[in-house]
Formats: C-alpha cells, sequence, structure tokens
C-alpha cells in the first residue's frame, strides 16, 4: 500500500497546499480520499492518471 | 490591458498545458475567457486572485473550457466574504442553468454552501475576513449572449459572434473585446469562420483555435469545427490583425522542430506577428519589438 498526500490544505487559496485530497494505491485499486480542488493537478504531479488501474 | 495566457491546452490532461483560459486585465476589471481544468492553479501562478475576476466569458460549455467555474465561484464567495460585488458571467444558452445546477439551493453545492452559511464555526470563519451577518449565498450574474450581442462592461465593450465548432449540440461564440488600450479577439473552438474575421477585424492580439496540423484531420466535418494551423493564419490575415496566438495546441504540434516549421508555414499566409501560445505567457498587445530587451 502507498500512501500519497495529494491536498493538505483548507478551503483558502495556496499554490503550496491543495485543498483536501489523499490517495491510497492497494495495487489493484487505487482509492482516492476527497477531491478538492487542486486535488486533480497533484494527481498528475503524482504521477498518477485520472484512468489509473 | 494585459493579456495572459491561464491554459493553452486541450481537454487531454497536461502539467504543461491547462485547459482553455486567457485573462485580459483591463485595470478597473479583470476578464477572464474561459475557465478549463487547470485555469485556477494557472490563475494563482500568475498572481490573481479569484476575488480580482469581476467578469467571465464563456466561449462555449465544453468541459476543458468550464470546469474550473465552480471553483472560481465558491473561492470569490468564500474568500470575498461579501466585500465584493458578485461575479458577471456572460456564455451561449444553458450557462444559466448550469449556474443554478452548481449553485442553487438544490444544486451539486447547495448542502456546502447551506453549511456555510448557517453553521456558527462557519460565519466566524467568515466574520474573521471582515463579513457581517447574515451571510448570502453566492449568486453569479448570469446573462446569457447569443450571436450578434454586445455587452458593455467596465473599460470593455464586447462583440460576439456564432463560430462553427460543436453546434447544434452547443453554441460556440468568438469573441471581441475592445478596450481603450486594444482590443483582443478569441475564437472559442472554432474552424475557419469569415464572420468570425469580420468580427476580429484590426485586432491587436488574436487567439485562435489552431487544433492540428492541416491536412491531417480525418476529415472535413473535422476541419470545419476545428481550425488547422493554415486556417487560423487565414484567419488572422483576412481579420488583419497584429499579432496571432496559436492556442488550443495538441500534442500533435508541440513538438520541437514541428512547431518551429508550422510557424513558417503560417508566416506564408499571414505576415503580422506568430505567438506560440504557451501558459503564464504575457502577450504584448502592441508591437513586441517594443518590448525587446537590450543587453
Amino acid at each position: 500500500m502507498k500512501i500519497v498526500l495529494l491536498g493538505t490544505g483548507t478551503p483558502a487559496p495556496s499554490l503550496e497546499r491543495a485543498s483536501s485530497s489523499y490517495l491510497v494505491d492497494c495495487g489493484e485499486s487505487v482509492v482516492l480520499f476527497d477531491c478538492g480542488p487542486g486535488a486533480y493537478h497533484r494527481m498528475m504531479e503524482a504521477g498518477y492518471r485520472a484512468t489509473e488501474k | 490591458m494585459k493579456i495572459v495566457l491561464l491554459g493553452t491546452g486541450t481537454p487531454a490532461p497536461s502539467l504543461e498545458r491547462a485547459s482553455s483560459s486567457y485573462l485580459v486585465d483591463c485595470g478597473e476589471s479583470v476578464v477572464l475567457f474561459d475557465c478549463g481544468p487547470g485555469a485556477y492553479h494557472r490563475m494563482m501562478e500568475a498572481g490573481y486572485r479569484a476575488t480580482d475576476i469581476t467578469d467571465l466569458v464563456f466561449s462555449h460549455l465544453h468541459y476543458d473550457h468550464c470546469l474550473d467555474y465552480a471553483r472560481l465561484v465558491m473561492t470569490r464567495w468564500d474568500q470575498g466574504a461579501g466585500q465584493i460585488p458578485e461575479l458577471n458571467v456572460y456564455g451561449p444558452t444553458h450557462t444559466a442553468r448550469m449556474t443554478e445546477l452548481l449553485f442553487a439551493a438544490d444544486g451539486v453545492f447547495g448542502p456546502d454552501i447551506e453549511a456555510r452559511t448557517a453553521l456558527e464555526p462557519s460565519v466566524q470563519v467568515y466574520e474573521s475576513r471582515g463579513g457581517t451577518r447574515p451571510r448570502k449565498t453566492p449568486e453569479p450574474v448570469v446573462r446569457e449572449i447569443a450571436s450578434g450581442d454586445t455587452v458593455e462592461g467596465n473599460g470593455w465593450r464586447l462583440g460576439t459572434v456564432s463560430v462553427p465548432h460543436a453546434q447544434p449540440v452547443l453554441e460556440c461564440l468568438g469573441f471581441r473585446l475592445d478596450t481603450r488600450d486594444g482590443t483582443f479577439a478569441y475564437s472559442g473552438d472554432a474552424g475557419p469562420s469569415a464572420a468570425f474575421a469580420r468580427l476580429a477585424a484590426g485586432s491587436d492580439v488574436l487567439v485562435h483555435m489552431t487544433y492540428q496540423i492541416s491536412g491531417t484531420a480525418p476529415g472535413p466535418e473535422w476541419t470545419r469545427g476545428a481550425a488547422g494551423h493554415l486556417e487560423a493564419a487565414r484567419v488572422a490575415a483576412d481579420a488583419k490583425v497584429r499579432t496571432l496566438v496559436v492556442s488550443h495546441v495538441s500534442n500533435q504540434m508541440d513538438v520541437p522542430g514541428v512547431r518551429e516549421r508550422l510557424v513558417s508555414e503560417m508566416s506564408a499566409v499571414f505576415d503580422g506577428n506568430i505567438v506560440w501560445g504557451e501558459d503564464l505567457m504575457h502577450v504584448p498587445v502592441g508591437d513586441p519589438e517594443a518590448e525587446r530587451h537590450t543587453g
């Protein structure tokens, strides 16, 4: 299992901290907890695609 | 007038090119054309805040032109804390319905908006930002526009014409924005259009969809609704603009060496300035030579 923090911020706009999102890669599936603004950008930066697995 | 390219890409996910969005800073107002996914991130990188945006113009409602609308409105509402006017929104038919579906009490964000306006901790956060009770809900001021309409704004006048792209399902518009400092034109997503070339005539800066290498489209239907590099150059030549910005750039074209060949071929059709658009680029309104650095 891999745990990647995608967004560790708040509703306040920030280039440093995206709003809430956490990715858990279980191998056979990839689970995203929350998907706040900026999460998609961080997901791409983390090397994951919307279509993953 | 400052023109900043926020998103010069397509629907294809990319860290280099966000989806469509262009910012025109008129001083007393800041107009955003389209707000595709990634636009909000680029807006922050460009040094603008959601609360700086006064007007939003949608060319059409393909998601790569409007997916960050919710992010802009919700953040602007939250950070604006009732201290700034509502966002003015202009767009083709369905813009009002989309807005209602997102932000009305029974809409996508209805429960969130109710929580933030009703629960004491959220209202206290709002007060800490300068807000006063009662806390209002976000209510963008939407005006749906159609081909031939003119809109007067704070320091600008917007003209619009229908352009061929995704009709009859989605109406698609191209624009001309006149300000006292110059004129910006934006094709939206479009194939070559004589009507749009007439609207854009004499513009200082024209951003035109340039989606494929001319001659490589799968068929004529495609080319009618999406300009290739030579079609975009022809529109710029017909409209006699000063500067053409290549945008809505697909991977096919975005290859070092290929793009230089394309610009070279375009310059045989259009003798003005040609800019290969990149995210966060500031496009000179006047003669680019005047901005040349010495030494």
